[in-house]
């Protein structure tokens, strides 16, 4: 699976893991991920990519498309266990501004 | 009951109407035949039409279009067979289904009957349920068979239509981005679009002071999205440039637009460059693109990386205005790329890397034509592979910049007979902060009176007069510092300090226009709060400012029938005379 996601056991935190290549084709399932968790209630959100190999721009778009969702300047999305490839695409996006990285 | 009474009722039966409104053809030469089979399916509320030989059919078909054949194979004039054969031909992809009608039980026979285009057969005697079971089955089948050619012909037009809507796009994008902006000597590039339509944007114009901006866009995904945001791209980027507006004022303008008209999620990352006419600094905004590279003889190359969020994404109230400001040796060259270069693969599924391309491009200049080169390079590497991105690549040479085509800048423009007119802006300490009013007052005077072919020129006298009273008048900066090496950008910091802290001052800009014998004369004047400098001492300095910097008030000097200071230094005008067209 491309796509994994986890609830915390306190039902606080929705964790969506990515597998591999972050784009355009996730787009549906990414989107379906987060939304069945906010529909929940107040949810927390943090985007695993220890397993990610490479993000688009659409993968970009779709992280700022949950950013908004999640109350934009107030969201509290956390981009989670980034690679060195991960952490360059975000730097040279200036993506860094905008979310949290750990 | 006889055949005989029943045949008036057999001749006009195709008058009568059904409750399915499903008409069947009966194609028998036997009269009796004909009324049993009339009479069983009038009862099943199909309309009948009857035929009495092939010939007949294939009229009776052609005039009432039945939904159904039931046929019969042995028949005068023409056979139950070639009528269906004829019958099929005529229904092109519309299914009519063909019942033979058959006393034959020889098994290839019947199996005849379907290699001549029958979908069925019914065995004489007539059973009046099985005739009933078959004829219900074949309206299923060609139910089926409708809804199926409906979706296809839907799919159909929904294809042509999406391949209309792309090559609209395409025309637009085209259109945009034409290349013909791009033929300046100075500039090469490759763009590889990976769709039809590309989602890299390349936009360059020449600005009204001699000089050049350039713009290079990623838009998020390709083709029909990519072709929609760029044309709020292209017409703010052409509408600002021509009006003298900076690339950080350009930058804003184009961030803000995208932000009111795109869907979130959807942006473009952006590099825009701006050179003067010498091509001796060059200032950079870069959101989203990779480092922007200038190498020079002799020096290690120069980066400028991204230090801004790509277009689109931000409020734009956010956005940073703030450039880089570089300077150029003449050969200079400047490469700006979209990430499908660093990004794009080779069969095995390696990238390109930054870091190959630092290699080849530092390897490039030992070259005399670095450019193809590095192209090749990219070319070579990503061969017979399946390419994921738009792979845009530039390079700009630093060299002086020939003289526009007045096409490029400004096709015709109007020119208003000369009027008595007077415009006054005042700009306090906060407004000075903020904006730069020479675009907007140059195209003021556009509107008011024309002239659009003295854009240029009238743009560079508003804007030196302008820089002057600010740098020299009220900021104090000596331009002493740009002649020392790194000089224009240890200028812009305290330009940028001295501004900062600026308070209690005022800028006045006065333009006066009016009729001469020989057409108009516009007279511009800039007034400052500051302290004014000794006129005849300054005269020196000014006079050499052509050497050094190449313009300044001796360009302005050039342009102006007349320029006189008063007020010990602190308002300076300007004559601009303009000819009108009977007098050229």
């Amino acid at each position: 699976m491309a796509l994994t996601t986890q609830l915390s056991s306190d039902g606080t935190t929705l964790t969506i893991s990515i597998n591999g290549r972050f784009d355009f084709n996730l787009y549906k399932e990414f989107r379906d991920a987060y939304e069945v968790g906010l529909s929940k209630g107040n949810i927390k959100i943090i985007i695993n990519l220890a397993q990610t190999e490479y993000m688009d721009s659409s993968a970009l778009g779709m992280l700022l498309v949950l950013k908004e969702r999640t109350g934009g300047d107030n969201s509290s999305v956390l981009l989670k266990n980034c690679n060195k490839e991960i952490k360059n695409i975000l730097a040279i996006s200036n993506f860094d501004k905008l979310f949290t990285i750990e | 009951m006889t055949a005989e009474n029943y045949d008036p009722i057999m001749e006009d039966e195709s008058s009568m109407t059904s409750k399915k409104g499903l008409s069947v053809l009966i194609v028998d030469d036997d009269k009796t035949n004909r009324l049993i089979l009339t009479t069983l399916i009038k009862k099943l509320n199909y309309d009948v039409i009857s035929a009495i030989n092939g010939e007949d059919a294939i009229s009776k078909f052609k005039s009432d279009n039945p939904d159904i054949v039931l046929m019969d194979v042995m028949m005068p004039i023409m056979n139950g067979y070639d009528a269906a054969v004829e019958i099929k031909r005529l229904c092109g992809d519309v299914f009519v289904p063909i019942i033979f009608l058959t006393a034959i039980t020889d098994e290839n026979a019947l199996a005849k009957c379907i290699e001549y285009g029958g979908d069925d057969f019914i065995t004489k005697p007539y059973n009046s349920i099985i005739i009933k079971a078959k004829i219900d089955a074949m309206v299923r089948v060609r139910e089926l068979y409708n809804k199926i050619a409906d979706s296809r012909a839907e799919l159909q037009e929904h294809h042509s239509r999406l391949q209309l809507e792309h090559e609209i796009a395409e025309t637009i994008f085209t259109n945009i981005t034409n290349p013909h902006n791009l033929e300046i000597k100075n500039i090469q590039y490759m763009l590889k679009p990976m769709s039809i339509t590309s989602g890299d944007i390349l936009l360059c114009s020449r600005t009204p002071s001699g000089g050049m901006h350039l713009m290079l866009g990623d838009f998020t995904g390709h083709g029909l999205s990519a072709a929609i945001g760029a044309i709020p791209v292209s017409d703010t980027f052409y509408s600002l440039s021509s009006k003298g507006y900076s690339i950080g004022d350009i930058a804003f303008n184009i961030n803000k637009r995208l932000k009111e008209t795109l869907p979130s999620g959807f942006f473009c990352a952006a590099s825009l460059i701006e050179a003067d006419e010498e091509f001796r600094t060059v200032a950079i905004w870069n959101g989203g693109n990779p480092d922007i590279i200038i190498t020079s003889d002799n020096e290690e190359p120069i980066r400028v990386s991204s230090s801004h969020l790509p277009l689109g994404v931000l409020d734009s109230s956010n956005l940073d205005r703030s450039v880089e400001f570089i300077e150029l040796t003449h050969g200079s060259k400047i490469y700006m790329l979209s990430d499908g270069v660093i990004e794009a693969q080779n069969k095995s599924g390696d990238m390109y890397t930054q870091k190959r391309l630092d290699e080849v491009l530092l390897s490039a200049q030992k070259s005399d034509v670095p450019f193809e080169e590095i192209k090749q390079s990219i070319e070579i590497f990503c061969k017979d592979t399946q390419q994921f991105d738009d792979i845009t690549l530039i390079e700009v040479t630093a060299a002086i910049l020939e003289n526009p085509d007045n096409t490029i800048i400004e096709k015709g423009g109007l020119t208003l007979p000369p009027g008595s007119w007077s415009l006054s802006v005042r700009l306090e300490a906060d407004a000075l902060r903020k904006t730069n009013p020479c675009p907007l007052i140059t195209q003021s005077i556009m509107e008011i009176q024309g002239l659009s072919k003295h854009r240029e020129r009238i743009y560079t006298i508003v804007s030196e007069l302008f820089s002057n009273s600010l740098e020299h008048g009220l900021l104090k900066l000596s331009s002493d510092i740009k002649s020392n090496p790194n000089g224009f950008i240890e200028y812009y910091n305290s330009r940028e300090l001295a501004l900062e802290s600026l308070t209690d001052s005022y800028i006045e800009i006065t333009l006066e226009h009016n009729p001469i014998a020989s057409g108009g004369e516009l007279i511009i004047s800039v007034k400052d709060s500051g302290q004014g400098f000794d006129i005849s001492q300054e005269e020196n300095k000014l006079a050499e400012n052509i050497n050094s910097h190449g313009r300044g008030i001796a360009l302005v000097k050039s342009l102006c029938s007349e320029i006189n200071y008063s007020h010990d230094g602190r308002e300076v005008k300007a004559h601009y005379v303009w000819k009108t067209k009977n007098q050229t």
